[in-house]
């Protein structure tokens, strides 16, 4: 009998540990509007690592736009106002999603001329985009004396075969020009990729840090990236061509060839976009994007709204019009010139 | 006839625990991990379940390992298009149980000893969080595990006079553990170089019961098939709570599993 009523209270004791714990977890937070303006609010607000570069008053913002917050709002007017908010960011690395609407800030590209004209490259210069080396158009210029690369995305990875095979096909030229404009960017991956194949010794390229906490100021150390050149390197001259369209991993690829001797940056600034986006879920399910992180250069500037140019060129119409993309033009001039 | 030079084979007092156990089983996966979620997720996960036990003097040993991965989806969501989270979870553990007390003639038996423990849980955003889409906590643990068995007859007893059912129920604590989560914003300092990795291993703490607690329930029934291999049915919930300096994540795994236990004398 004792055993018996043993057994029962150990079975019963197992039975509450089994049935308890899990609604605590499973609450979900109030979800109403207002709660959710607040999450989103507080993300950004502990999270987004240039409110003190832009000179945003993220307050002042709250205290704006919370008072015109009310659950009898629909859930497109109540969208559209933290897209405002996400404007107000500037910045091409946030956006907002909901299942029925995206709204990203791609206004980056907004702020020079376009400095890009595709069809011209085809017609005048790259010959149809003849070769494509994976992700790489590619086409000799100048009787062979200069290559042309055109890379339009980080996103999709770069084999190290495709890049050999560009190394030894233009090893002879007297440089080489890569056109990075309207690249919008993709994996940081890539750019070590690239950047090792214009490197001759180890190099150091630039500095991030990452939001640490939640005040604006508040990052970890700097880490400084150094990388180390690939087995097959290009020697000639270099030039990267860039306009206000070129962003995000594109933008660091640009910050890290400034680094590289004998590169010339030409074009118009880049787009920016230093910061690694990084996001973040609200209590009604939509999801955050926003920059998390800064990359400086290792003078310590801070490149966030664009990279800056050894030659600002922009494209004229005048040149547009008889077939003359002025930026490569002027990069062909730097290459084939004495210096 | 033995002879006094040679030692005698010591017989365990501990009843039917050599065996080597293989099977799968489905877990209940309920998280709420505030690096990558605004809401807790849930849903099915599918395994396998792996132990082998080996008997001693007065004690034995357990290995085990539970592997699952599988969806969640936002509890409870009213979203025409649900958010989704891939999860994958390990759990392995090392327990040594001394038999500590025993109830005769009824069979029944409670052990106690110390657990080394290795657990890993990682989520994966498969929205729009980007590089923050990674949310874990992995731990290494040395800790408490306790045990009973009933061993008891339903059909009539066969020649050996050995009981034909086994019902377990087992409770397991870390006490002391080292605690990786990943950084604040979710990714790692060296997102940007050469050598990113996506788990930073300095990003870590060490855990308590008051900042990591991982509370492991069980209840195992077991019937023992005349040829002394046998079938296991086995229950078990698995309470996390980790608690770092951001972020905290709240877990309950629910897994039920089938086994094989091939006896290994």
């Amino acid at each position: 009998m004792k055993n018996n009523i043993l057994t029962i209270l150990f079975v019963s004791a197992f039975s509450l540990l089994l049935t308890s714990c899990e609604k605590s977890i499973l609450e979900r937070p109030e979800a109403d509007k207002k709660a959710v303006f607040e999450a989103f609010w507080n993300g950004i607000d502990q999270k987004y690592s240039y409110f003190d570069l832009k000179n945003i008053d993220w307050q002042g913002v709250h205290d704006h736009y919370s008072p015109l917050i009310s659950n009898s709002m629909s859930d497109d007017a109540f969208f559209d106002t933290l897209s405002v908010l996400v404007d107000i960011l500037q910045d091409g690395h946030s956006g907002l999603y909901s299942p029925f609407n995206d709204h990203k800030n791609p206004g980056f590209f907004l702020r020079g001329p376009e400095n890009f004209d595709e069809r011209l490259l085809v017609d005048s210069y790259a010959h149809g985009w003849g070769n494509v080396t994976g992700t790489i158009n590619h086409s000799p210029l100048r009787e062979g004396q200069v290559a042309y690369v055109y890379y339009s995305t980080f996103t999709g990875d770069i084999s190290e075969a495709d890049l050999d095979y560009i190394i030894d096909k233009y090893k002879d030229t007297k440089g080489m020009i890569i056109d990075v404009r309207n690249n919008t960017g993709g994996s940081a991956s890539n750019i070590f990729m690239l950047v090792r194949r214009f490197i001759q010794t180890e190099t150091d390229l630039f500095n991030s840090r990452m939001k640490s906490g939640s005040g604006h100021d508040e990052f970890t150390g700097l880490t400084k990236t150094t990388i180390k050149p690939a087995e097959k390197t290009y020697k000639g001259k270099v030039c990267v061509l860039t306009n206000r369209k070129v962003y995000s991993a594109a933008s660091i690829f640009t910050l890290s060839m400034r680094e590289v001797p004998g590169v010339t940056i030409v074009g118009d600034t880049t787009g920016g976009g230093l910061g690694l986006p990084i996001g973040f879920e609200l209590p009604n399910e939509w999801q955050v994007h926003c920059a998390g992180s800064q990359t400086l250069s290792l003078a310590g500037e801070n490149f966030e709204l664009g990279v800056p140019c050894d030659v600002d060129v922009d494209m004229s119409e005048e040149d547009r019009k008889k077939g003359i993309d002025s930026i490569l033009e002027k990069a062909i001039e730097i290459i084939l010139g004495d210096k | 006839m033995a002879h006094a030079a040679f030692p005698q084979k010591v017989e365990s007092s501990i009843p039917r625990h050599n065996y080597l156990g293989v099977g799968f089983g489905m877990g209940k996966i309920s998280v709420f991990d505030q690096i990558n979620m605004g809401v807790p997720y849930s849903g099915l996960n599918f395994g396998t379940d792996f132990d082998a036990t080996f008997t001693f003097k007065k004690s034995y040993l357990q290995i085990s390992n539970v592997l699952l991965s599988g969806n969640l989806t936002p509890y409870k969501s009213e979203s025409v298009k649900k958010n989704s989270i891939s999860n994958y979870s390990e759990n392995f553990s090392i327990a040594h149980y001394w038999k500590v007390y025993s109830i005769q003639p009824s069979d029944i038996y409670f052990f106690a000893g110390p657990m080394l423990s290795a657990k890993g849980d990682v989520r994966i955003n498969n929205g729009e969080v980007g590089n923050s889409a990674l949310g874990y906590n992995l731990a290494g643990s040395v800790g408490l595990a306790l045990k009973s068995a009933w061993y008891f007859n339903v059909l009539p007893a066969g020649e050996d006079q050995m009981k034909d059912f086994r019902l377990e129920g087992s409770l397991s604590m870390p006490l002391l553990a080292k605690v990786f989560t990943p950084t604040y914003i979710g990714i790692t300092e060296k997102a940007v170089t050469e050598s990113a990795g996506i788990i930073d291993l300095s990003s870590n703490y060490s855990g308590y019961p008051t900042n990591y607690f991982n509370l492991k329930v069980g209840l195992s029934l077991t019937y023992f098939l005349p040829n002394k291999n046998a079938v296991m049915l086995s229950y078990s919930r698995d309470y996390l709570k980790a608690k770092p300096v951001h972020h905290p994540v709240n877990s309950v795994n629910q897994f039920l599993s089938i086994k094989l236990l091939f006896n290994l004398k």
